[in-house]
């Protein structure tokens, strides 16, 4: 949920606020946290109540946001966490933060980190996919947060386009029929295999099987990825944005398809929740696009067995003032970019189904009670999956690097 | 926090280390007078080393980027030493370094190795046999250009942008000032992909696949991966096909019988003839193809061509 989701109308419900509505945020309160550069000019802030209703769902009684009725249904499903907090201010570093445990560029991401660590539980199919919505305006997103920084290439995010060729380089050039490049294949094989007995070199021996995943590849990710066989009551689960692709919805079911084929760490990126103004409007429109595609993908995990062993991450890179920026109308008012404290949930692989975990203060500006740090998070995310997250470290350049870098502890009370 | 700064701090060595003169500039000029013939020769070797990591495969410490107590330590130290002095007395001259190490027996060596040799220095350390590798992102195009005689040689000017995917920067952003990439133009297709445009957060994909690094941190070495997508990268892009029908066209000027085109093309593409099993293997494909093009981008599509011999 790139652009960072207000937590305010989504998870983190704060009823004090309708107090405090159109009250200057106490100075006492304000200061414990860094602002951006984007509301430094304003003179006053506001607090701004919650613009939507919450209710509590399901045997946690958790707080949900109006907005959101489909991850409601499934809320038992989920740890919603809503003490997260981070050190970046600004969109590309924060995403960087939470994606590779640096807020500069240059280190592997998480899905890069599992593929190193764990390899690929299916050769024909990259084992870090990435799926984004297309059109959706809002921040960029940079491709470093996917890459793999120092670690080998294979172990980059191979991203996912819609349509026509899925990956690049995919299809056989122009002109180049299926029959005419078996034949080629065949050939370079043979030349490879009399490279090899002359240079007796392993390497070669590599390169001939790679060749043969390439030839699987052209037909195991369009199948992979192709959704005509999906019945109609699945396109009606993930909503109506299902039949299009480059939506949220259209990228959940083929998410959903990657992990049947055990790929190893799926990506997808919904940018657009940026907030700074019309967030009324806004929320309601990025709610729209991925509530129901989300839940879906619970549900369908769910019924498919899979759920057991595979986690679902719903987040975006940090949270968003509950003082207001601009002019405090319904319509036009808008949250600046906050660290102090963000809400993300979990669901799935060993995760405690059904519970809130931490908590934030009245005014949703700070951490009251157990705190998770991005570098914490990373550090359940891989206990989660198997993995102690001092132990994954890859030497570059003089000394070790891991995903939290030299910090992180798994937070126990997630864990199921 | 970087807004609110404290103490400031400046570049320096630990007094244990190395006593710093007051008159040296406290960055790497500062280091070079080590490098005067007097002092300790510890220090040139790190500029050395990666000259020797592009031709020998790794350098005698393995660890390029990395001389310090975490590094490896070298496997031939005299030999660095030696070279080391060298390269000081020669007076700084990176060519003639560079015509030493090449010219050199080691170097010169056949990489073909029995599989005892191989099972007992698999990664070569002891040289006892020649450098073998996979060629860079780099070279691996700027080889296929060269071989098909589409290299553009010009030295200097802008960055260009070669083939990329169509579309691949749009899909990061929908704003209308976003960085687009330009329309191909006939005279910035072939430059030497040291020129090709980097674009720090999306540098060009098929370099990335041959594990270029994406410029945002400094890197020395490189990892050599070997993975499918770099097969596809040669099988699709049209790079590739372009510089095989390229020097299809230029061998087919009617004088040269099918065995001379193929014995030609392999040279031009490996820089060796075929062996009589490879060309029986050409000849077939051609011959029951007709498409000497085709036949050629096999070519570069085997060890051979983006292998270091």
């Amino acid at each position: 949920m790139s652009g960072a989701p207000s937590q305010l109308e989504s998870f983190d419900y704060k009823p004090e606020l309708a107090k405090w509505h159109g009250k200057e945020i106490p100075s006492s309160i304000k200061s414990t946290q860094r602002n951006s550069g984007m509301v430094s000019d304003q003179s006053s802030f506001p607090l701004v109540q919650p613009a939507f209703d919450f209710r509590q769902y399901g045997q946690s009684g958790a707080w949900i946001s109006e907005l959101f009725p489909y991850t409601a249904g499934v809320v038992d499903e989920l740890c919603i966490i809503n003490s997260l907090y981070t050190e970046a201010i600004n969109h590309t570093p924060a995403v960087s933060f939470v994606q590779t445990g640096s807020q500069q560029p240059g280190r592997p991401g998480i899905g890069a980190w599992l593929s190193y660590g764990l390899g690929s539980e299916n050769e024909n199919l990259p084992a870090f996919a990435v799926l984004n919505s297309l059109g959706k305006g809002g921040q960029p997103l940079s491709p470093a947060a996917w890459g793999c920084g120092f670690l080998p290439s294979q172990h980059q995010g191979v991203q996912l386009r819609g349509g026509a060729d899925p990956v690049l380089y995919l299809n056989n050039s122009e002109g180049v029929s299926a029959t005419e490049r078996r034949g080629q294949l065949d050939l370079i094989r043979e030349l490879n295999e009399q490279q090899d007995d002359r240079w007796n070199d392993p390497e070669i021996q590599a390169r001939i099987a790679q060749y043969e995943m390439a030839f699987r590849m052209q037909t195991s990710v369009p199948e992979a990825l192709n959704l005509d066989e999906e019945p109609d009551y699945i396109y009606d689960l993930y909503g109506p944005g299902a039949r299009t692709p480059g939506t949220f919805a259209f990228n959940c079911l083929r998410a959903r398809r990657l992990a049947e084929r055990d790929v190893r760490f799926i990506q997808l990126y919904h940018t657009g929740w940026d907030h700074h103004g019309a967030l009324y409007g806004g929320m309601q429109d990025q709610a729209r696009m991925t509530d129901q595609p989300a839940a879906a993908l619970i549900t369908d995990l769910k019924q498919r067995g899979l759920l057991e062993d595979t986690l679902v991450i719903w987040g975006g890179e940090f949270g968003r003032t509950s003082f207001c920026q601009g002019r405090l109308t319904k319509q036009g008012f808008g949250r600046d970019h906050h660290p102090g404290c963000f809400s993300m949930w979990m669901a799935g692989a060993g995760v405690k189904a059904g519970t809130v975990y931490g908590a934030t203060d009245a005014f949703g500006y700070n951490v009251a009670s157990n705190g998770v740090h991005v570098h914490d998070f990373q550090a359940t995310l891989l206990h989660l999956l198997g993995i102690d997250h001092e132990a994954l470290v890859y030497k570059h350049q003089g000394r070790r690097y891991r995903l939290t870098d030299v910090h992180g502890e798994v937070v126990r009370g997630v864990l199921a | 926090m970087y807004d609110a700064p404290t103490t400031p701090v400046e570049p320096g060595v630990p007094e244990a280390v190395y006593p710093w003169r007051d008159a040296w500039p406290r960055n790497r000029l500062g280091l070079a007078p080590l490098g005067d013939g007097t002092g300790s020769s510890a220090h040139h070797p790190r500029f050395r080393q990666p000259r020797l990591g592009t031709a020998l495969r790794s350098g005698l410490v393995e660890t390029t980027e990395d001389f310090g107590s975490q590094g490896s330590l070298p496997s031939h130290p005299a030999l660095l030493d030696w070279l080391a002095q060298w390269f000081v007395q020669s007076g700084w001259d990176v060519k003639a370094l560079h015509r030493l190490i090449l010219t050199s027996e080691t170097y010169r060596q056949q990489s073909a190795a029995a599989a005892a040799l191989r099972e007992r220095d698999p990664n070569n350390e002891l040289l006892a046999r020649g450098p073998s590798f996979r060629l860079s992102a780099e070279m691996i195009r700027d080889n296929a250009l060269a071989a098909s005689g589409l290299l553009d040689r010009r030295v200097g000017g802008p960055s260009v942008y070669p083939y990329q995917p169509a579309g691949l920067w749009d899909e990061l952003s929908d704003k209308d000032w976003r960085y687009q990439y330009p329309e191909l133009t006939p005279e910035n297709r072939y430059r030497r992909s040291l020129y090709t445009y980097r674009k720090r957060s999306a540098i060009h994909p098929a370099q990335l696949i041959f594990d270029a690094p994406d410029n945002s941190v400094c890197s020395v070495r490189r990892p050599r991966s070997n993975t499918p997508l770099q097969a596809l990268v040669l099988l699709n892009d049209p790079q590739y096909s372009e510089a095989a029908a390229a020097l299809a066209t230029a061998l087919s000027d009617g004088r040269r019988t099918p065995t001379e085109q193929l014995r030609a093309g392999f040279l031009r593409l490996t820089g060796q003839s075929p062996t009589e099993a490879e060309l029986a293997l050409l000849l077939d494909y051609y011959s029951t193809s007709g498409n000497l093009a085709g036949t050629l981008h096999a070519v570069m599509n085997t060890s051979d061509f983006y292998t270091l011999r």
